[in-house]
């Protein structure tokens, strides 16, 4: 399963199959192309970090794999089944959960307004709310606060809330840390790293590189619209060391 | 005291109806991010239609709310939703300007079919219970209608609030305001949340319409601007709050009723009789101003793709020539009537310029054309004829001519000045509120005004008696007056030289900055560029332009009526026209007149004729004949407004690959000549022969580069030859292999094409 260009190494377990499968994906806005053939592999329960420097197309490949945006060749695969060109909120029905760059909330809505649009993919508002309030009692203070008013690690403890209340089979991270306090990085990745051990497959896409280092399987490094390598997390940390990617902040 | 109360609480009753068709208005805006223009005629189609079943049909009274507002209106708004507005999401402002206009245009089109071809039937309807049962209600005997009125309008706000704040749709709806992909991140639908949005905001209308429809007499055109009067309300609300649109229409039915008692219900100043009418396009002008820009959403004009081709001064020349011999040939086969029909088109052409320079060039709105029209008309009547004077012996003068174009310079100036800081939809709408307020104030103004000031004593007349007889000119010894064909050539020559004139300026420093300002006014502003000048200047320029185009327009009429030939939906249908036909373009003016002046009348009166040859046919034909005529140019607009760059550019793209065919393209000019003059000397009808031309500039092109597949292969979307270049021992090394190469070496090799890959 792991690879880094060039060097196999030999696996004695058969892999789990790959959920989500990206197979020289083009993709771009207008006439401008982002991504010029990516592949990319996340198995069943498997943690994918996915690294690389500002502007390489993370989270161009996060709204490809969301269904934000269709490709313009290749194929995204869906449990093995060819998924261009399918809608986004199809595939949030179906499993996918994606957290946004930015903050994944809706900032004129409540709380539980924000919690209750969570419900579209057919848990309960009630379930959606027990585990959300379980997890973040600070949240569940100001359930009817209007969420764009609350802290940034406020909003994005709601949007990770949200993640956790779907019961997703895949879940998409994009930048969770982004202007957050290291603290509560920890405190969030500590949380993707619990789902994960549920089986959960996700694909997080991270600054903080050693944090999400220390929880993924695999690990990817993008450059300019390619994956550049595939490794496990510490063959990327070394690849990481030599080259900047503004990933080691400490 | 009890006139206060009387006063107070009629203005509520109004209010309400008001805050219910405002809502609509808002719930639609805030949900699809469009400015539901055609919401008024919504609600006139949803009234009109409530007549039919209740006063009609006899259905009763319950049944018929129940219907049009259960059934009609939201299915009408979720087609409208499905079938038209899906479309606009990421395009122009101005796009989302016209496509709803052009609705407004087909909705009224379609109930002047269905239900007024015969504008001698009144029709109108009872209020509910009757026109005598009345509530008393401190001490007033108020109609139960209008109480009803008010508690639907209460019932509605709090429907409104339960709906959006607890269910799920409403959630969803609110919550694409915020971030539409985040919604379907959720797996919400956002295209639902439209749809609910669209029947929501036509409910409301439909409302609203039922609610207004028993204070006036039914018309197509009074019910819509009824509605209308609620976007003053909406704005006041921001288009986003319902609170604050809930009290913008309660102050706005407060003024209008408190303005009926002050004027004694509108006999105390003669020259302000219609004044209750402008009172909320009044209202939405200032709220327009008082509002801080960046509280306006969507005051930011998205940057579009669209970008137009500025041809030089040379070829504008050598186009107008060519346009001037084009009209000579063509009214030399045409007459009586059809001359007339052409003339009018070439006058809308000629008015359609002045948007050509505000919206094409500068990227500014001004839906109220006609307005200037009617005031470039009164001022160079007043000049030229006066009040007593016979129009018939005067001619128009150049100096009458100028006098009227630089009053509209001057007007347009002073609506322009306090409007310098709105763009799109916000200038859009003041300049409309414009329009209403010169349709009261100005064209509508039949009686003479006499002032007594000073101790003086002056009339004004400004459409005394409701029409005017506008004098032609008598230029270079030839009168216009007399011959049809002569001022037929003289607004084509006004045209081309317009024309010109604009693409020069357009080529121009002046042009150049006008294109920056477009783009961005931020920039041009940080880079020195004095914007608010360059505003005011287009805007004055424009208006003036509008102001000559509209004399010629109404010289063109002959006689002319203040309530109907500068009607504001006028300007809207030639706005939409000149968007259409291509508004970054001379020749996008050109085809708004077309469209606008010939095309559909034409049809219309070929279908006529083939009624009347045919009579078995006749129903087939008449139907034809209503459809071009009143819906044709709205379906145009629907369909076509939706190209950014206009019909014109897409004929431009048509011709000009046609250098690489100059035989193909010098045997059509033959063959249309040939055609010309089989229509000269009798034998073709010169319909026909105007018909086959304007269906030959759309397929010929296309014919020609379909005759010569090599040499368009670009134009027809094949691979390029010059792939080929590749000798045939090399394919598969210096390019893959592709299907045709395949079939290329099986036929070679008389291989039977397998159907396996290899
Ligand atoms: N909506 C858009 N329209 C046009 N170009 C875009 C758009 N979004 C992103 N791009 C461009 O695509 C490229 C990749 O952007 P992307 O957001 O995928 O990068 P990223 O790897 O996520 O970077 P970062 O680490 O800064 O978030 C960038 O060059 C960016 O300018
Ligand atoms: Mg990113």
């Amino acid at each position: 399963m792991t690879k880094i260009v060039g060097v196999e190494i030999v696996e004695h377990e058969p892999d789990p199959a790959p959920l989500i499968e990206l197979v020289g994906v083009r993709a771009g806005y207008g006439s401008i192309e982002v991504l010029h053939g990516v592949d990319l592999v996340v198995r069943e329960g498997a943690v994918v970090a996915l690294l690389g420097p500002n502007g390489g197309g993370k989270s161009t490949t996060v709204k490809v794999l969301a269904g934000l945006l269709t490709p313009t060749a290749g194929e995204v695969r869906l449990a093995g089944r060819c998924v261009n060109g399918t809608s986004a909120d199809v595939l949030a029905r179906l499993g996918v959960c994606t957290i946004p760059e930015g903050r994944g909330i809706f900032p004129n809505l409540t709380v539980r307004e924000n919690l209750r649009m969570a419900t579209q993919t057919g848990t309960r508002l009630s379930r959606v709310e027990e585990t959300a309030y379980a997890r973040f009692p600070r949240i569940a203070e100001r359930r009817n606060q209007l969420a764009g008013t609350m802290s940034g690690g406020e909003q994005q403890m709601l949007a990770m809330a949200r993640a956790l209340a779907v019961d997703p089979a895949v879940l998409l991270l994009d930048e969770l840390s982004m202007g957050l306090a290291p603290l509560i990085v920890e405190e969030l990745y500590e949380l993707v790293a619990q789902v994960a051990s549920e089986g959960v497959s996700i694909l997080v896409i991270e600054q903080f590189a050693r944090t999400v280092l220390g929880i993924a399987d695999t690990a990817a490094i993008m450059l300019s619209g390619r994956i550049a390598a595939v490794g496990t997390p510490q063959e990327i940390e070394q690849q990481l060391s030599s080259a900047y990617l503004g990933g080691s902040h400490e | 005291m009890s006139n206060f109360l009387f006063y107070t609480v009629s203005g509520v009753a109004l209010g309400a109806v008001y805050a219910i068709a405002a809502s609509g208005l808002v719930v639609t805006y805030t949900t699809t991010g469009i400015f539901n223009f055609a919401h008024g005629a919504i609600g006139m189609f949803c009234a009109v239609t409530y007549w039919q079943l209740r006063v009609d049909w006899g259905v009763p009274t319950w049944l018929a709310i129940i219907i049009v507002v259960g059934a009609v209106a939201p299915a009408l708004g979720i087609f409208l939703e499905i079938a038209i507005m899906r479309g606009l999401e990421g395009t122009s402002e101005i796009t989302k300007l016209v496509i709803p206009v052009a609705v407004l245009l087909a909705l009224n089109g379609l109930a002047t079919w269905i239900w007024f071809d015969d504008p001698t039937q009144v029709k109108s309807v009872d209020p509910f219970f009757g026109s005598l049962s009345t509530v008393s209600l401190f001490g007033q005997h108020l109609l139960w209608h209008n109480v009803i009125g008010v508690f639907v309008a209460i019932a509605v706000a709090i429907t409104l609030r339960i709906v959006l704040y607890r269910t799920q749709l409403g959630v969803t709806m609110r919550a694409v305001v915020d971030d539409r992909s985040l919604v379907r991140l959720n797996g919400g639908r956002p295209d639902r949340a439209a749809m609910a949005g669209w029947a929501i905001g036509a409910m409301a209308a439909a409302i609203a319409g039922i609610l207004i429809s028993p204070l006036i007499s039914l018309q197509v055109l009074a019910l819509t601007l009824l509605v209308v009067d609620a976007y003053a309300a909406a704005i006041f609300g921001r288009l986003r709050s319902l609170p604050l649109t809930f009290a913008g229409a309660i102050v706005l039915g407060l003024l209008k009723s408190y303005w009926d008692w002050f004027s004694a219900g509108g006999t105390k100043w003669p020259f302000l009789q219609n004044f209750r009418n402008a009172v909320p396009a009044v209202l939405l002008f200032v709220v327009l101003l008082a509002l801080p820009q960046d509280r306006l959403r969507g005051a930011v004009v998205s940057r579009t793709r669209e970008s137009f081709h500025v041809p030089t001064v040379r070829q504008a020349v050598a186009w107008g020539v060519a346009l001037i011999a084009g009209i000579a040939m063509l009214q030399a086969i045409v007459a009586g009537p059809d001359i007339i029909t052409l003339e009018h088109g070439m006058a809308l052409g000629v008015m359609g310029l002045s948007l050509v320079l505000l919206t094409g060039y500068a990227g500014e709105v001004n839906l109220a054309l006609f307005s200037f029209a009617g005031i470039a008309t009164i001022a160079a009547w007043q000049f030229d004829v006066g009040p007593g004077g016979n129009a018939l012996t005067t001619s128009l003068s150049v100096p009458g001519l100028a006098i009227a174009t630089l009053i509209c310079a001057l007007v347009g100036g002073l609506v322009a000045l306090p409007a310098l800081r709105l763009r799109g939809l916000y200038l859009g709408l003041a300049t409309f509120a414009f329009a209403i307020f010169v349709l009261n104030e100005v064209l509508l103004q039949s009686d003479q005004l006499t002032f007594h000031q000073l101790g003086l004593k002056f009339h004004l007349d400004l459409f005394t008696g409701g029409t005017l007889t506008v004098p032609r000119p008598n230029w270079f010894g030839v009168d216009f007056h007399a011959s049809e064909r002569s001022y037929l050539m003289l607004l084509c020559v006004v045209f081309v030289l317009l024309g010109i004139g604009l693409i020069a300026l357009r080529r121009s420093a002046y042009g150049r900055a006008l294109a920056a300002m477009k783009d961005s006014p931020a920039a041009c502003a940080t880079l020195g560029l004095n914007v608010t000048r360059l505003k005011l200047s287009v805007f004055m320029l424009s208006a003036a332009m509008a102001g000559l185009g509209g004399v010629l327009y109404s010289a063109q009429l002959r006689t002319v009526s203040g309530a109907n030939d500068y009607d504001v939906f006028l300007s809207l249908g030639l706005f939409m026209l000149v968007v259409i036909g291509g508004v970054g373009y001379v020749s996008g003016a050109f085809l708004a007149g077309v469209f606008g002046g010939i095309s559909f009348a034409v049809l219309g009166s070929l279908f006529d004729k083939l009624a009347h040859d045919y009579a078995s046919f006749e129903p087939l034909f008449h139907f034809g004949g209503k459809f071009s005529t009143l819906l044709g140019s709205a379906l145009a607009g629907i369909f076509l407004g939706r190209n950014p760059t206009g019909v014109a550019q897409q004929i431009m793209d048509g011709f000009r690959p046609l250098a690489r065919a100059r035989t193909a393209v010098g045997i059509w000019i033959a063959a249309e000549v040939a055609l010309w003059v089989l229509s000269w000397q009798g034998p073709l009808s010169h319909w026909w022969f105007a018909i086959i031309t304007f269906v030959s500039v759309f397929v010929v092109p296309r014919i020609i580069m379909m005759r010569y597949p090599d040499r368009f292969a670009a134009e027809l979307g094949r691979p390029a030859p010059s792939d080929d270049d590749v000798p045939l021992e090399l394919v598969g090394l210096a390019r893959p292999f592709t299907e045709a190469d395949r079939e290329l070496f099986d036929a070679a090799l008389s291989i039977a094409a397998s159907t396996e890959p290899v």
